[in-house]
């Protein structure tokens, strides 16, 4: 598997906005997969919004439930 | 009658097909951490054996290990995880979920239907990624402690300097000695020549 790179710090400019996800080919999120998450969580372990990261409609709520799905296992803590 | 009979078995056919109608999930297993690894083996086993008698298939079972839990899950703060990814019936799952909540040694699990498209990938290729990953960061990491490692030592040299005299008095010390050593048999001859000298002085 190779190794993807996920980047948060997309600017909000309009028309250079792209989302990590589909620039990776990636149709699901896995709430296994801790790389994937991780760069997508606050400081406080909150949901960030797509509006900072530039992730598309469709791969954020894949995000947020594989954000929810490993809070629920204990991978990731629910506040900090 | 003959077509009915053979409505009546497509139909049968057809509930059957319906029945086992087979799904593929994922089951992710919080094990209580304080069994032993033979009472762990047979929670595992457990669910296998289970998924194998209701004419499931496990394709894939990955112990993870003991990992540390992120918040306590019934006054736990470690738990052993498990993976299984399965084929299994549809209409077993429910039955899957009470038996899971049942299960005495089992802490929390999840139970998922997983996409068509699915590669599960092992936690241990997870652990190299991210093992792979981390050294980019270290080499930031190791500058800065490298400089905090210089800046402690420069710290140390400043603030004790009486550690670093001590030997050096040590070494006056035994220096002074030495020379006391190397003086007194100096001296021996100094009083033999003194003697001679003054007992030829005398003999004058």
């Amino acid at each position: 598997m190779k190794r993807t790179i996920f980047s948060t710090a997309q600017k909000h400019v309009p028309g250079k906005r792209r989302c990590t996800f589909c620039t990776n080919q990636m149709k699901h999120v896995d709430y296994k997969d801790m790389s994937a998450i991780r760069p997508f969580v606050d400081f406080m372990k909150r949901i960030k919004s797509s509006y900072y990261t530039g992730v598309c409609l469709n791969h954020q709520k894949e995000l947020s439930r594989a954000i929810k799905r490993a809070r629920f296992m204990a991978t990731l803590p629910y506040v900090q | 009658m003959t077509t009915d009979t053979t409505a009546t078995k497509a139909k049968e056919e057809t509930v059957e097909e319906l029945s086992s109608a087979i799904g593929s999930y994922e089951l992710m297993v919080i094990i209580n951490p304080e069994l032993r690894e033979a009472d762990l083996k047979k929670e595992t086993d457990a669910i296998e054996k289970w998924v194998e008698k209701n004419k499931g298939k496990i394709s894939v079972s990955d112990l993870w290990g003991k990992r540390n839990l992120a918040y306590r899950i019934k006054q736990h703060l470690e738990g052993y995880y498990a993976v299984f990814n399965f084929a299994l019936p549809t209409d077993r799952a429910p039955a899957m979920n009470k038996m899971l909540r049942l299960e005495k040694g089992i802490i929390r699990y999840l139970l998922l239907t997983l996409p068509k498209d699915y590669v599960y990938v092992s936690y241990k290729e997870i652990k190299k990624e991210i093992g792979k990953a981390e050294p980019e960061k270290k080499v930031a990491e190791v500058v800065i402690e490298k400089k905090i490692k210089t800046a402690v030592e420069t710290r140390h040299v400043a603030s004790e300097p009486k550690p670093k005299e001590e030997p050096k008095k040590e070494t006056a010390a035994e220096e002074k000695k030495k020379e006391e050593k190397s003086a007194e048999p100096v001296d021996k001859d100094l009083d033999a020549k003194l003697d001679k000298i003054l007992g030829g002085n005398l003999d004058f």
